[in-house]
């Protein structure tokens, strides 16, 4: 028995497989709607991997620092550096903001890191080009999305930061890339106000008579340089030694040092489940539409290229052919159908994710996965058609 | 070549896009995303000098500052200099009111004069007692002889003994008296010193040449005792009070030379040198703190005026040195991803200076000439699928 | 000689009660293998409901219907499987080749073969054999759509021939044809009836062919007026 079905199809080839490839078109965008949901999620997982912490301790019942502004001050480290089951603590601070680059605006995470020793928690796990910052002051690091190249200038609030290296996928939960700069840097830029506040500030100050005590100039001296000088961190980064267990660990820290902290898990959990679980819950809504959308067309098409053969079917059936061959030709070309638009679908989405502006991740799994649910699709869809065929009579290919 | 059905044309052109079709697939499956092998750079593990350098910033600020205010409260009567103004030792910078100070000294100095007429007083009455006393010894020596003659009474001689000691006793009166007077002219005189003194620190004079850079208190102003009116700074002696990360400061040492680059002229480097490194470091920061001394040109830079200072440090000789991006720290240890037999090995390696080019040196674990990662796509691990590329991205 | 078809008083009616419609009402008809008739009839005489009932793709309200020597049926079908039937017991030539356009000439013709269990190069060679016969065995490669209107009737013919059936049912065959090629397929059936030895019923209303049958059945109100003509060519 020759295959009926393979013999349509290399028939009407390219319309079988330019129909293939706009059913592609519609599964590479359910694919990348996929893939950006991934992507989001993969977002916070990257922005949990890149810290390397086992371990946050934050601001004292804040969800911090990813999810609420947390602010400890940094010499809160040393106390847990000496705990038992500690590798390593630094302090980390966190600022989303606006970078002028060009003549454009760059939003940017900046992350205020400990750049003392290589590895401490916070600082780039990977660079693309480049460098590590060396100098204590004055260098940055930047997430190759930013735009930035090596050798860059870049002002953050008041001083001019020089990139020397470059790195990738080091982005916050939002998708913003990175731009790392030393602690003491970054604590700068964050807790920094302009040059005008400052002024403002220390006339409200000199304003004020509880602060500003007639006769006695030393006060307002004080009061400004308190105001002036910051050494706080959004969060310590901690990481264990091999044999140490996190909880227990984390239990320490919460009952000694009376601060907030969260294992990689609960982190997980608050950035996934809290932070971006309205976005995800969106797009996972939309993703479900596409995909009933997409079926609906799979289906449809299907069933319109049954019925524009369907005086074949009746010259088939009356000539003899069992509804079981009818069917499994239709069926067949269903599944084929589906084949070629899922590798189209799956080259097209492979193809255009680089160029979306959030990181979009198509995983293998969610591939296979939606090979099998096109196939079901594909299969479901035709059902209908078959229903189509079955009804045909094959006296209709008889004059009357 | 027999096929199990006849091919068409059809058939063969079909194939001709179905097959780059199926092999874009493939190549899409395995090439990107998850799957794909981690595109990496490598460099090789070579020998060069390495030149440590430390980097701190800073303030300029001057080495000696006065300021100047008077030791009493105070109203200020008058402000003579202003801020840019050049002084010289002694020279006269405000005034603080006096208030009733000259009345006090003069008051003290018509006290002295009193004194004095009264010891002149003293020293006349000394000299009629000691008359007194000549006569009165003469007298009884006389009245003695005749009483050997028995021509007076013991009566008599006793009379003319007693005289004579009451005019002894006044002469010791009158010589108390006289240093009497004498004492209370010198207390008197004393006093007085004492508040022209006291009218001589109300004259804010300069007690070093300088530079007046604030004046805080203009006439009217009544003034603490210690609060400053007016500061003045040496501005042949600035310095600049620099701070350099405790993790970075090994090496750093007086009399190192500096190149200081102010906020205000970054592309005009000036020299220098370390002119102290401070004893006591700041806990908080956890920074180091030094003066750096520098040759002014030009002109002064704003006090207060930020400034970068790098030390370069003495040279190492030429070790084995790597890039620090190839740098990485797993499981505690830090180490570099090695490329032996094409598998990815990561050898930790001890580490030693690093200069501001991003060169580290390497103490041990790795040899010359060993095929490092240096930059990658992600972050490695040691079942990581990797090929090499020559440059990223 | 051995007949093709018979039928005896076969029935139709559709509905029932005042709402029946009596299409056929006693039909009797007999086929002799080798022997092509003519069955014409106007428009609603019951002609196509006869050439349905013939092609069992409806079932008759009663009557006898035999193929070659198989009763098929009596007063209710005597086979199971009428597909198989209709595959193996009759050929169908319609008025329009109705090829199957994605299959070429070859399979077009062996598909009926390999549907009943041929294996595909057997059936393959069966179908080159036919068309060489219709003189179409040079076109046996070529698509349906590549062919000219005669060469598709021919290959259409082959079709109906392939499987050897007892009896042909051909609908209109040459109603879109010139007379002098209807007369050519009329002429060809006539032949193909008697090198294959099987009935051929031609339903047609082609007054030009009508004058070659030798026996026709005309329907008028559901029954067959059996008409012989003598001057059959």
């Amino acid at each position: 028995m020759i295959s009926l079905a393979g013999r349509d199809i290399l028939h009407g080839w390219g319309k079988f497989v330019l129909t293939g490839m706009g059913l592609g078109l519609l599964i590479g965008v359910t694919l990348s709607m996929a893939g950006v949901y991934r992507g989001m999620v993969d977002d916070a997982q990257a922005l949990l991997d890149n810290s390397r912490a086992d371990l946050w301790v934050v601001q004292k019942d804040t969800l911090g620092p990813y999810a609420e502004p947390s602010s400890l001050t940094e010499d809160s480290e040393r106390p847990i550096q000496a705990m038992r089951g500690v590798a390593q603590a630094a302090g980390v601070t966190y600022l989303t903001m606006q970078i002028a680059h060009g003549d454009k605006d760059v939003r940017v995470m900046v992350v205020g890191a400990e750049m003392g020793e290589p590895g401490l928690p916070g600082q780039p796990t990977h660079l693309i080009s480049g460098r590590q910052i060396v100098r204590g002051h004055y260098e940055a690091v930047a997430d190759v999305k930013t735009g930035f190249a090596i050798g860059d200038h870049v002002r953050v609030r008041r001083n001019l930061y020089t990139i020397v290296g470059l790195t990738s996928r080091m982005v916050s939960s939002g998708g913003d890339p990175m731009l790392f700069l030393s602690l003491k840097d970054a604590q700068t830029a964050q807790f920094q106000k302009d040059s005008d506040a400052i002024v403002r500030q220390r006339a409200r100050t000199a304003a004020n008579p509880q602060l500003n005590p007639p006769g006695n100039p030393a006060v307002a001296q004080a009061v400004n340089a308190v105001q002036s000088g910051n050494t706080n961190v959004n969060a310590i980064l901690v990481t264990i030694t091999p044999d140490a267990n996190p909880d227990e660990v984390a239990a320490d820290i919460r009952r000694w040092q009376r601060l907030t902290v969260y294992t990689r898990a609960e982190m997980e959990e608050i950035l996934v489940q809290k932070l971006i679980a309205n976005s995800a819950r969106q797009i996972a809504m939309f993703l479900v539409i596409l995909s009933i959308v997409s079926a609906a067309i799979v289906a449809f098409i299907i069933y319109t290229m049954t019925i524009g053969k369907i005086r074949e079917i009746a010259v088939l059936k009356l000539i003899g052919t069992r509804n079981r061959t009818i069917s499994w030709m239709i069926l067949q070309q269903a599944l084929g159908l589906g084949l070629i638009g899922f590798i189209v679908g799956k080259i097209a989405a492979s193809l255009w994710a680089p160029f979306f502006p959030k990181y979009v991740l198509l995983l293998p799994s969610d591939s296979i996965l939606g090979f099998v649910a096109v196939m079901l699709i594909c299969t479901l869809a035709s059902f209908l058609a078959i229903q189509a065929a079955i009804k045909v009579d094959p006296a209709e290919a008889i004059g009357g | 070549m027999t096929l199990p059905f006849t091919m068409s044309r059809r058939g063969w052109t079909m194939l001709a896009v179905l097959v780059p079709l199926l092999l874009l697939f493939a190549w899409v499956a395995l090439r990107s995303g998850p799957l794909a092998p981690i595109n990496v750079t490598v460099t090789q593990v070579e020998e060069r000098n390495v030149s440590p350098a430390m980097f701190g910033i800073g303030t300029v600020e001057a080495r000696y500052t006065q300021k100047v205010g008077p030791t009493a409260a105070g109203r200020v009567t008058m402000v003579a200099v202003d801020v840019g103004d050049t002084v010289v030792a002694g020279q006269l910078l405000a005034q603080i009111d006096p208030i009733d100070l000259d009345q006090r000294i003069d008051a003290a100095a018509g006290g002295t004069a009193r004194s004095a007429a009264l010891e002149q007083a003293a020293i006349a009455q000394i000299a009629d007692a000691n008359a007194r006393v000549v006569l009165t010894r003469s007298v009884l020596a006389r009245t003695e002889h005749l009483k050997r003659g028995g021509w007076v009474t013991d009566a008599m001689v006793d009379q003319r003994r007693q005289e004579l000691a009451a005019a002894q006793a006044g002469l010791a009166a009158a010589q108390a008296n006289r240093s009497a007077a004498a004492m209370d002219r010198g207390r008197l005189g004393s006093e007085r010193a004492a508040l022209v003194e006291q009218r001589a620190n109300l004259r804010l004079v300069a007690p070093h040449a300088g530079l007046v850079v604030r004046r805080t208190a203009e006439p009217g102003t009544t003034v603490v005792a210690g609060q400053a009116v007016i500061e003045i700074i040496d501005p042949a002696q600035l310095w600049i009070n620099v701070r350099f990360d405790q993790t970075q400061s090994a090496g750093l040492a007086t009399g190192q030379a500096v190149r200081i680059a102010l906020r205000s002229r970054p592309d005009a480097p000036l020299t220098g040198t370390i002119e102290r490194v401070e004893p006591m470091a700041d806990a908080l920061t956890e920074e180091v703190l030094a003066k750096a001394r520098f040759a002014i040109t030009g002109n002064l830079p704003s006090i207060g005026e930020l400034a970068e200072v790098t030390v370069a440090l003495p040279a190492q000789p030429k070790t084995l040195a790597i890039p620090n991006a190839a740098v990485h720290r797993i499981d505690g240890h830090v180490g570099v991803w090695v490329i032996r037999d094409g598998d990815l090995v990561f050898a930790p390696v001890k580490l030693g200076a690093e200069d501001f080019g991003g060169w580290v040196q390497v103490l041990g674990g790795l040899s010359k000439g060993e095929r490092i990662v240096l930059h990658s796509a992600k972050a490695l691990s040691a079942n990581s699928r990797f090929s090499i590329v020559d440059a990223l991205p | 000689m051995a007949e093709g078809i018979i039928l005896e008083n076969v029935v139709k009616t559709y509905g029932s009660g005042d709402t029946a419609v009596h299409a056929l009402r006693g039909v009797d008809m007999a086929v002799a293998k080798g022997e092509v008739v003519g069955l014409i009839g106007p428009s609603g005489s019951g002609k196509s409901t006869l050439l349905k009932c013939l092609g069992a793709v409806i079932e008759p309200t009663s009557g006898k219907m035999t193929i070659g020597d198989q009763c098929i049926y009596d007063n209710g079908w005597k086979v199971r499987d009428l597909r198989a039937l209709r595959r193996d017991m009759i050929g169908f030539i319609f008025q329009a080749p109705y090829l199957i356009p994605f299959l070429d000439v070859t399979d077009n013709v062996a598909l009926l073969p390999m549907l009943a269990g041929k294996a595909n190069a057997e059936a393959r060679k069966m179908a080159r054999d036919l068309l060489d016969a219709l003189d179409v065995g040079h076109r046996a490669a070529g698509m349906p759509s590549q062919l000219s209107g005669g060469e598709q009737q021919r290959v259409a013919i082959a079709r109906a021939l392939i499987n050897r059936p007892p009896v042909i049912l051909a609908d209109e065959p040459t109603a879109p044809l010139d007379g002098q090629r209807a007369l050519a397929v009329v002429g060809l059936l006539n032949d193909m009836a008697r090198q294959f030895d099987t009935a051929i019923i031609i339903v047609t209303h082609d007054e030009k062919i009508i004058p070659t049958f030798k026996r026709l059945y005309n329907i008028r109100d559901g029954r067959t007026v059996e008409e012989v003509q003598g001057q059959a060519a």
